[in-house]
């Protein structure tokens, strides 16, 4: 962001290319649906080109990049009154996993090799244990494994303690781990 | 250390996060303790399983548009810089060339004009009507040549002007005229006939190699397709002619009239895209294309937007070239554009 700021042009194109997976990854975890996270992550690029200028490089790029995300995410849902954790937890039951079942199309849309090697089975044991935790655990699990944040830049994110990032990740995990066993995949 | 404190850390632990200092006892517990290690080993199998769960990906339409804003920020920024003080400069210097020369003209500077003028045009017209055929044009055509005329004429008055001499619009003046008219649409046949749909685009919405593409000017693909009915005349043409008519359709006026159009462009073939006319598609693509130097913002977004279009067409082999061309141009599409390829060669196998 630095070298984007300072003027290099390409360096958007790195940026994109470096973080639109995992950012857009995140969105559509959070927002449930692809169209929404389509727009929030289109939203959140703006603003990293709006903030060229002013941007000061006093923290990494990776965490104000989620903030903004996170913070996009979570207006987009107040404005359509859809704050409600259920539409994220919905999935836990699995006649109602419609919502991230879309989500999982988008991921699995165009298989690649690796994903193809992870198995159809156990991605949907492991689509079952994530659906299954709720919203504020998946939401750090997530940041934990796909963004590359720290813990303490996760709390700032999510606006909670270190303490408590971890422990919801410690929750996340052993869940987890109960979910999939309960499928047959014995961690 | 007690098994809870242990615990304590495990997350930390999982994640590279402890402190070596912590760490230490943390290793002497689980040496000791075969529940926690136990349990941390599942806690790390989960982590392993749940990176391997794919990350989903926007879509290419939601990637374009942010490079395209991207790039229209760029150019915004360049022209608040650049060509918009230009523009603002440009027509000031020409008002100040031109009040010059209106106020030159008015303080006498081209006043000796009537005096030779008059009476030579009674005396010798006939003449100078037989042997020169047409000065009419000629007239309008060159204030210099009008100028130098007149400076010949001008230090005799009082004699006898030869017709030849007092009559500024002289054949001599025809090619600053040639060269100051505007440019022929048969000058550049070839680079209107390029720009026609059927020149680069066949009904299978074919492209053409990507050497040709990348060296197309941004002023050809505007002006009308009549290169292919005038193309005799251009061959004709002296290379003078060429010359100023191609540096005329390549002013940078024109050259920002085209840029504006390729955002519209894009758009109908977009539209034709999501619609399903996959040939539209390809035309329209083709031809921001050809208005898109490599390196342009929307390029990507022309080159993914054919390569859609030549998938929906069937065109598999095409639509691998134009997806190599994206990977080679756009970083941002090259994990997109590898991945299509993969797809297609394993379709066409």
């Amino acid at each position: 962001m630095s070298r984007y700021a300072a003027g290099e042009e390409a360096a958007f194109e790195i940026l994109l290319s470096r973080y639109s997976r995992p950012l857009y990854s995140f969105l559509c975890r959070y927002l449930g649906r692809a169209d929404r996270a389509d727009d929030v992550f289109q939203d959140v690029f703006y603003e990293v080109i709006r903030a060229r200028k002013s941007y000061r490089p006093q923290s990494r790029f990776a965490p104000w990049l989620f903030r903004i995300g996170r913070n996009r995410a979570v207006d987009r849902l107040r404005r359509n009154g859809l704050r409600d954790m259920e539409s994220l937890d919905r999935a836990a039951n699995p006649r109602q996993e419609d919502g991230d079942r879309r989500v999982d199309a988008i991921a699995t849309g165009n298989p690649d090799p690796e994903t193809l090697v992870y198995g159809r089975e156990l991605g949907n044991a492991l689509e079952e244990a994530l659906a299954a935790l709720p919203a504020d655990q998946r939401e750090v699990l997530w940041l934990k494994e796909k963004s590359g944040l720290s813990l303490a830049e996760i709390a700032e994110i999510t606006g909670v303690s270190e303490n408590t990032v971890k422990s919801r990740l410690r929750y996340a995990l052993e869940k987890m781990r109960a979910v999939l066993a309960q499928q047959g995949f014995e961690p | 250390m007690n098994c809870r404190r242990a615990e304590d850390m495990f997350i930390e632990y999982l994640y590279g996060e402890l402190e070596p200092d912590r760490a230490e006892p943390l290793r002497a517990h689980l040496d000791e303790c075969l529940a926690c290690r136990t349990r941390l080993a599942e806690l790390a199998r989960v982590r392993q399983l749940v990176a391997q769960v794919p990350d989903a990906e926007p879509s290419p339409m939601a990637i374009n548009r942010v490079i395209a804003r991207a790039r229209e920020e760029e150019e915004r920024t360049r022209s608040i810089w650049g060509i918009r003080w230009v523009k603002v400069l440009a027509p000031l210097c020409l008002a100040v060339v031109i009040g010059g020369l209106v106020a030159y003209q008015f303080r006498g500077g081209f006043a000796p004009k009537p005096l030779v003028h008059a009476p030579a045009k009674e005396e010798h017209r006939p003449v100078a009507q037989e042997s020169l055929p047409a000065p009419g044009p000629a007239k309008e055509s060159s204030p210099a040549a009008a100028r130098d005329a007149v400076k010949l004429a001008a230090p005799a008055p009082s004699k006898p002007v030869s017709p030849r001499a007092a009559l500024p619009p002289s054949p001599a003046a025809e090619p600053s005229a040639r060269q100051a008219a505007p440019p022929q649409p048969a000058a550049d046949s070839a680079a209107s006939q390029a720009a026609t749909p059927e020149a680069f685009t066949s009904g299978r919405g074919e492209i053409p190699p990507p050497a040709a593409r990348l060296s197309a000017e941004p002023g050809e693909a505007e002006r009308p397709a009549v290169g292919a009915a005038r193309a005799p005349m251009a061959a004709a043409a002296p290379p003078q002619a060429k010359a100023a008519a191609r540096d005329k359709a390549m002013t940078p006026a024109a050259g920002e009239k085209l840029e504006a159009s390729i955002p519209r462009l894009l758009t109908e073939a977009e539209r034709s895209l999501e619609a399903g006319r996959y040939g539209e598609a390809s035309q329209a693509f083709s031809q921001a294309l050809k208005l898109l130097r490599p390196g342009k913002s929307d390029r990507p977004r022309a080159l993914l937007g054919l390569a859609r279009a030549q998938e929906g067409q069937k065109d598999l082999t095409t639509a691998i070239q134009t997806y190599r061309e994206l990977a080679q141009e756009s970083s941002a599409h090259r994990d997109l554009a590898e991945q299509k390829i993969r797809e297609l060669s394993a379709e066409i196998k």
